[in-house]
């Protein structure tokens, strides 16, 4: 090769390398929610096609599968039409200033939240697939006979009848939150084979990451910003508490008893009518949002309580908005650096850090809550954080202590896997 | 083939589902798979998916094509299994039918480009951590300039520049001959080279290397 060639190269190299970096901070944070899909699409196609049929069963099969397919074909699929957004194909993106419905011809009606995406994968005569890849949807399906709806987002399938609902779904965090209001609805989660079955007027959350999932009756008095997801929370009233987590998880959160919100703000000026926990905590984060817009929201990161802007922080966390929910961190980092929630939104900006690709200010986020949290309620995702992000920013042999120091303070923790891969002793 | 590490996905933390076939091999893989295995399904994907993603994010960009043909690749793996003879060569195949549909969206967007339906065909924003914003230009100006190549030699570049394939892995790939393969690379090198330099945000790259040149 001559030098021209090699230089040729070279540049070829280094611009690929651009597009690499680019590739590799892309959509990662969807791998398990793409995996997911695809075994599930794969599973529909197992269903519908026998991979292996023989002659002598194959043509009766494909006769009546022949008849089956003209009875399904003629009458024909839900047709649906979005208002408010230009639709893409099958994907509806929602402007992040205003709500987009979607109308099915059976009149049920689909109303995506600002900044939330889904897409409609997938319509027949009784109801229809769709997709939240982010944000929040508010779905009423009308019951009609043999209904048959299914709402994946993630790695979670929600199997529905006739009912009223709002299903939100953060990818970058790992968190669905489904508020039942009518009816009923089964979720097909990746926990185990069972669906979780749920009622009106409950609420379910599912944090992929701590592997946990809660099923709350009533609407809880503590504000789940500042227990750890998944975690039994403390005082709450006729409440199914469904942890349904995997040991690890337990295990970890077990060591890590949830602290209560123990607000040492002055109170607002003007308090809101209901407590953005209590909010939250119900699963309405739009009601939080508009109140926070209608009081205003610099008046608020000034003056709302410590409780309130952590619950104020998870609205906007759970409905992807990233900035307001940066906003009200710095906030509560700015006036309550004593509090535990102060404390607590050092590791949740690590944790927005990381999901948008920015390592190294995850890593120095993490490692502030660690400094001032030690035995805090996230100490063990914090650690976990900071191996991760030293993984990426300086390789294996910088993570290697981290992974180590891991493992002594949590053998059986959730990423305990992920640091003995990285000790290479698995 | 089989990695001695668990099943890991790209966010850095350990899948939720660890199958035995994880440490198997390619071609039994590919068996269980045409045995409507969908447990073995997910072992491919933990194993190629980050590979796959690549190709299809240097060939056409980051959108919601990227995930939509990344399905279509491993789904049609799933369909197509009991076909696959050479099972070891699983890591070619996926790589291959990824080339194909990159090939045919990169057409279909051009196709779009002639009859108006995208203004402008611009791509969208692209993933680079918020704070580069020289590398998120950068980026731009890369998918600029790729944009002006045909869609072989941007292949070409992708499975040899971005993914780090061999030669002879690319030119199965393409499905074209070693040499044929060669030249292609070549002249999208030169390609490349030559518009990188009229972009401001690539001089870096292209700069850097000449005066790395200058200095031998």
């Amino acid at each position: 090769m001559t030098q021209a060639e090699q230089n040729l190269d070279a540049i070829a190299d280094s611009l690929g390398s651009l597009v690499q970096r680019a590739a590799e901070s892309g959509n990662a944070a969807n791998d398990q929610a793409s995996r997911a899909r695809l075994l599930r699409r794969a599973q529909t196609e197992t269903n519908r096609v026998p991979r292996r049929p023989t002659w002598h069963v194959g043509l009766p099969a494909l006769a009546v599968a022949a008849a089956l397919l003209v009875w399904w074909l003629i009458p024909s699929a839900l047709r649906y039409e979005v208002s408010g957004a230009e639709k893409d194909g099958a994907y509806i993106s929602a402007p992040s200033n205003h709500t987009v419905s979607v109308r099915f011809s059976d009149e049920t009606l689909v109303q995506v939240e600002p900044a939330s995406q889904l897409r409609v994968e997938d319509t027949s005569r009784r109801g229809a697939r769709v997709l939240l890849e982010r944000g929040t949807a508010d779905v009423h399906v009308v019951h009609q006979a043999q209904t048959h709806w299914t709402f994946l987002a993630g790695p979670f399938e929600v199997l529905v009848t006739g009912t009223r609902f709002d299903l939100s779904w953060d990818p970058a965090l790992e968190v669905l939150v489904l508020r039942l209001r009518e009816g009923s609805v089964e979720i097909q989660t990746p926990f185990g084979a069972a669906p979780v079955g749920l009622r009106g007027g409950q609420t379910f959350r599912a944090d992929l990451r701590q592997r946990s999932m809660t099923t709350t009756d009533a609407t809880p008095e503590v504000s789940p910003s500042s227990a750890p997801l998944g975690a039994p929370s403390a005082g709450v009233p006729a409440a199914q508490d469904a942890t349904l987590s995997a040991t690890e998880a337990d295990t970890e959160a077990s060591s890590n008893p949830p602290t209560p919100v123990l607000s040492n703000a002055p109170a607002s000026n003007a308090p809101p009518s209901r407590s953005w926990s209590k909010l939250v905590a119900a699963g309405d984060f739009k009601t939080v949002l508009s109140q926070a817009t209608e009081r205003g929201v610099a008046t608020c990161l000034r003056g709302c309580n410590a409780s309130d802007l952590s619950a104020l922080a998870d609205a906007a966390r759970y409905t992807g908005r990233t900035d307001l929910a940066e906003q009200s961190l710095g906030a509560l980092r700015a006036r309550f650096t004593r509090d535990a929630e102060g404390r607590n939104a050092a590791f949740l900006l690590g944790r927005l850090s990381e999901a948008q690709g920015a390592a190294s200010e995850a890593r120095t986020w993490y490692q502030r809550y660690l400094n001032e949290a030690p035995g805090g309620p996230y100490a063990a995702e914090a650690l976990a954080g900071k191996m991760r992000t030293t993984l990426k920013l300086q390789g294996q042999t910088a993570a290697e202590p981290i992974a180590e120091d891991y493992l002594r303070r949590y053998p059986a923790g959730v990423q305990a896997n992920t640091a003995r891969g990285i000790l290479g002793s698995h | 083939m089989a990695s001695p590490l668990p099943a890991r996905s790209t966010t850095g933390h350990v899948a939720l589902a660890h199958f035995p076939q994880d440490r198997y091999g390619d071609a039994q893989l590919v068996k269980d798979v045409a045995h409507g295995d969908r447990d073995a399904l997910g072992v491919v994907w933990d194993r190629y998916s980050r590979l796959v993603r690549g190709v299809l994010f240097g060939a056409i960009g980051s959108d919601n094509a990227t995930e939509d043909l990344l399905q279509e690749v491993f789904l049609a793996f799933f369909r197509g299994a009991a076909q696959i003879k050479d099972g070891g060569a699983l890591r070619s195949y996926l790589v291959g039918v990824a080339v194909r549909l990159a090939a045919l969206e990169l057409r279909r967007r051009k196709v779009r480009r002639w009859v108006h339906l995208s203004p402008t065909g611009d791509l969208p924003d692209l993933p680079v951590a918020p704070e580069d914003a020289e590398g998120r230009e950068s980026l731009r100006a890369l998918y600029r300039v790729l944009g002006q190549l045909n869609s072989r030699r941007r292949l070409a570049f992708v499975l040899r520049h971005v993914q780090g394939l061999e030669i002879l892995e690319v030119a199965a790939a393409l499905e074209i001959s070693e040499s044929t393969t060669r030249r292609e690379l070549t002249r999208a090198q030169q390609q490349l080279a030559a518009l990188a330099r009229r972009e401001p945000a690539l001089a870096r790259y292209v700069d850097l290397n000449d005066s790395l040149r200058g200095a031998q």
